[in-house]
């Protein structure tokens, strides 16, 4: 290459990018943090129910939209429901069917995202007399919160001390509920009152003690139910409560002692004193969440900070066209992918099977996984070539023999989705974006390969490409990679010069120490 | 412990060398291929009924052309061709690696017997034809199908190896031969003395036409595998006419690396069969010598 040549690369690929970059990192002040993802939670709510011929209601609750919890890809399939606001704000979710014979399944997904927040509660604030009238309701006295009763009165008369500061109020009303009634795994409810005379309640029983005790001192207050996130599959809910002090609703767990403040794990489904699941009697009812942690990039649910200079934004172009994020990764982590396939190639000397098949099929298997990613890919390849195989006695010409693989190709995905769906395995559905053009090429250059070079040929091929497609998968959907370009896509510049550099090196690939083993390595033997 | 030392040094300087010697891929597609063949002219080779034209031009001999059937028009060529030979061969113009060729070996009521034994009808040559005008073993859109006459080997290569036929590869680098082996059929490689295949791959000295050594599936062996024919040492008859021609050829062609592969026929005539603008680096493990250093 020519010296004006290298220099030429080493500016449009070296210090341009590099340039780039200093200029957002330090004159900008652009920083990866601002895009670094939170841990959010993929949330699935799974209820069944037999019918016996007769109507069937179920009632539920979907995650309440505030600002502390974001929840987005909300969905629920299976039974027709519909969500019914009520006057608390609460999303009720609500199943009515009539004539409901069989197993019924109705299953709710989403994904949320919710936040820590703590509130510092000043001392000296005197516990505010004028309520506002939509509050007063949360004064009031009920069945299962007996506030005012007498015995009530007398212990917080006792244990504040008749103090009227509100934050000390607060304070040892839910000391009280968090120290002197024992935690006790109950499965039903318990009424305020019982649990003060047993000495022990659930979260649900603390909860309503201490609104009981908070409303009698005339500070409104209420319950909040809503569910826990850690991983897994679970049945239990929680329930804390809220307290509203000059016009803030401060959240309060007597159970898990959070005084005003709400954790991240926190997820609220309903306020008020309710039951999460209501359902028509003798239907078998069961329910279980599963909940998984995901990575959530901020963008994704619409928090990209500002800072982010504008022109750079990538996600915003992309947001305001109505493409999706998931793609625009795609866009930026396909070369980073063909980096890798040449990687594979140029400097290891392996050869899959096509071009840059191996970094389409890793970016296509992002959202099912490199293992149902990889067998969909050789499901479909293996009965691509027995098609194609079948299609060979029939003496076609080319094209309309490739136009015949597609179609199984074509076929092979909608099955696959299909499995998916029936073998209850969601990743495995996702696989039908895989790129089909590539998949029937694939199809017919493993046959040729097997024809021209044999089957072990073709199998020690379909070996390398399962190999590159994993390293492009494992490289591809580094969270860190991916943050990296969406946020620097100038950094494509630098896997230009990679492969500029790549494309010239004229060295031995590693592959061909071994192809060559008998001339490289001939020991105490002159060659001749 | 010094001597250690320096007894490693040194095999680490030879194996160096060594491997400055070996021509890799990266090395051969970079400092040869694009410096050597500019791209347009690879099609002067890679079509053979083009380099066949240029090459009788040159006056280098060449097998002879039954008839060339460039579109469906001509295929009423083939029933003549049929008639009047009783052996032929047909190959795709753009076809590599031996795929898409058909051997006619002996006339039959209806159609032909193959080399391999099986009877073809007029209409599966016919099918045949067809396959290669649709380019299905050259990856075109559309491509020629060649028919020339079957060549057959020189005693010596039906005494290795009964069937198909063997070739020589001959690179030419500038003008000069530079490597060269034989190509040799077995029982797995079926006809062709493609390598893939399992072909025995027989280096030779170029100055002498002399054997060295053979592989076959990437061992070095010294009988044939099948009829356990020795192969080192042999001397390849009438080899200075295989050189020259070798060299004749590729001089016709902007090329500058080249590699040539002949056929030492019946009689001992050197004919040119087809010429490869990206000869493969197998030549290397054949002959065990790296091609850098024969371009040197």
């Amino acid at each position: 290459m020519k010296p004006w040549k290298i220099v030429l690369c080493a500016i449009l690929f070296g210090l341009l990018p590099t340039s780039i970059l200093a200029y957002r990192i330090l004159g900008q002040g652009t920083r990866l943090s601002s895009l670094v993802p939170w841990r959010g939670w993929d949330v699935q709510l799974a209820m069944q129910y037999d019918g016996h011929g007769d109507s069937v209601g179920v009632h539920t609750f979907l995650p309440l939209v505030e600002s502390r919890q974001h929840t987005w890809a909300e969905s629920y399939g299976g039974s027709g429901g519909s969500i019914h606001p009520d006057s608390l704000g609460n999303r009720e979710f609500v199943v009515s069917q009539a004539n409901v014979t069989g197993h019924h399944q109705i299953l709710i997904q989403f994904q949320t995202l919710p936040e820590r927040v703590v509130y510092k509660l000043d001392t000296g604030l005197v516990i505010d007399t004028a309520i506002p009238a939509d509050i007063r309701l949360y004064l009031d006295s009920t069945d299962a919160i007996q506030t005012g009763s007498d015995e009530i009165r007398e212990l917080l008369t006792r244990i504040t001390r008749g103090s009227k500061d509100e934050a000390k109020v607060l304070r040892a009303v839910f000391d009280f509920t968090v120290d002197s009634i024992r935690y006790a795994n109950y499965s039903g409810s318990t009424d305020a009152l019982t649990s003060l005379r047993l000495g022990e309640a659930s979260c649900n029983g603390k909860s309503r003690l201490l609104v009981a005790l908070l409303r009698t001192a005339k500070i409104p207050s209420r319950l909040v139910g809503g569910l826990i996130l850690n991983a897994g599959t679970k049945k239990t809910t929680h329930q804390w409560t809220e307290a509203w002090v000059c016009g803030h609703w401060i959240p309060m767990c007597p159970t898990n002692r959070y005084f005003a403040e709400i954790p991240e794990n926190y997820l609220a489904l309903y306020r008020g004193d309710m039951v999460l699941f209501r359902h028509s009697p003798n239907i078998n009812f069961n329910f279980d969440w599963t909940l998984k942690a995901t990575q959530v990039s901020k963008d994704e649910i619409g928090l990209a900070e500002e800072q982010l200079g504008s022109i750079w934004s990538l996600w915003k172009v992309f947001g305001k066209a109505g493409i999706s994020m998931a793609l625009l990764k795609t866009l930026l982590l396909v070369p980073v992918g063909g980096l890798i396939t040449v990687i594979f190639r140029n400097l290891l000397g392996f050869e899959p099977f096509g071009t840059f098949l191996p970094a389409l099929i890793a970016t296509a298997s992002g959202a099912a996984g490199l293992g149902w990613g990889l067998s969909a890919f050789f499901g479909v390849i293996a009965l691509g070539a027995v098609v194609r195989w079948a299609v060979e006695g029939l003496k076609l010409t080319r094209t309309p023999k490739l136009a015949v693989i597609m179609v199984s190709v074509v076929s092979s995905l909608i099955g696959l989705t299909w499995l998916g769906l029936y073998w209850n395995v969601p990743r495995l559905a996702h696989v039908s974006v895989f790129p089909l053009v590539v998949l029937t090429m694939t199809i017919e250059r493993f046959s040729r390969a097997v024809v021209e070079d044999g089957l072990a040929s073709g199998l020690r091929r379909s070996v390398v490409t399962a190999l590159a497609i994993s390293a492009c998968y494992a490289v591809v959907t580094l969270k860190s990679v991916q943050l990296v370009f969406v946020a620097f896509p100038e950094s494509l510049l630098y896997v230009v010069g990679l492969n500029i550099w790549i494309g010239r090196w004229a060295g031995i690939r590693v592959w061909e120490y071994w192809r060559f083993r008998r001339i490289l390595f001939v020991r105490s033997r002159s060659v001749v | 412990m010094s001597m250690n030392v320096s007894a490693m040094l040194k095999e680490w300087k030879e194996f160096k060398v060594r491997c400055s010697d070996l021509m890799p891929m990266n090395a051969r597609n970079l400092d040869v291929i694009f410096r050597e063949n500019p791209r347009a002219s690879h099609g002067l080779v890679n079509d053979k009924v083009v380099a066949k034209g240029i090459m009788e031009t040159g006056g280098v001999s060449v097998p002879k052309t039954i008839a060339v059937i460039e579109n469906f028009f001509d295929l009423q060529l083939l029933d003549g061709v049929i008639d009047s030979n009783s052996e032929f061969v047909i190959k795709p113009a753009n076809g590599s690696g031996g795929s898409g060729v058909f051997l006619a070996a002996s006339p039959a009521p209806g159609g032909v017997i193959t080399a391999s034994g099986r009877f073809a009808s007029r209409a599966e040559i016919q099918r045949h034809v067809t396959e290669i005008l649709y380019g299905n073993f050259s990856g075109n859109v559309s491509d020629k199908a060649l028919i020339e006459e079957r060549l057959h080997p020189h005693p010596l290569f039906t005494a290795i190896w009964p069937v198909g036929l063997a070739d020589i590869r001959l690179i030419v680098y500038h003008k000069k031969p530079v490597l060269s082996m034989v190509r040799i059929p077995t029982k797995a490689s079926g006809g062709t003395a493609n390598l893939h295949q399992g072909g025995v791959g027989v280096g030779l000295d170029v100055a002498t036409g002399r054997t060295l050594r053979a592989v076959c599936k990437g061992r070095e062996i010294r009988l044939h595998p099948d009829s356990k024919f020795c192969l080192p040492d042999i001397e390849i008859p009438n080899w200075q006419e295989v050189l020259s021609t070798g060299v004749k050829a590729a001089e016709l062609f902007p090329l500058g690396y080249v590699g040539v592969d002949l056929i030492l026929d019946k009689s001992g005539a050197v004919k040119v069969l087809e010429l490869n603008a990206r000869p493969g680096l197998q030549i290397q493990i054949a002959t065990g010598i790296g091609l850098r250093s024969a371009l040197r």
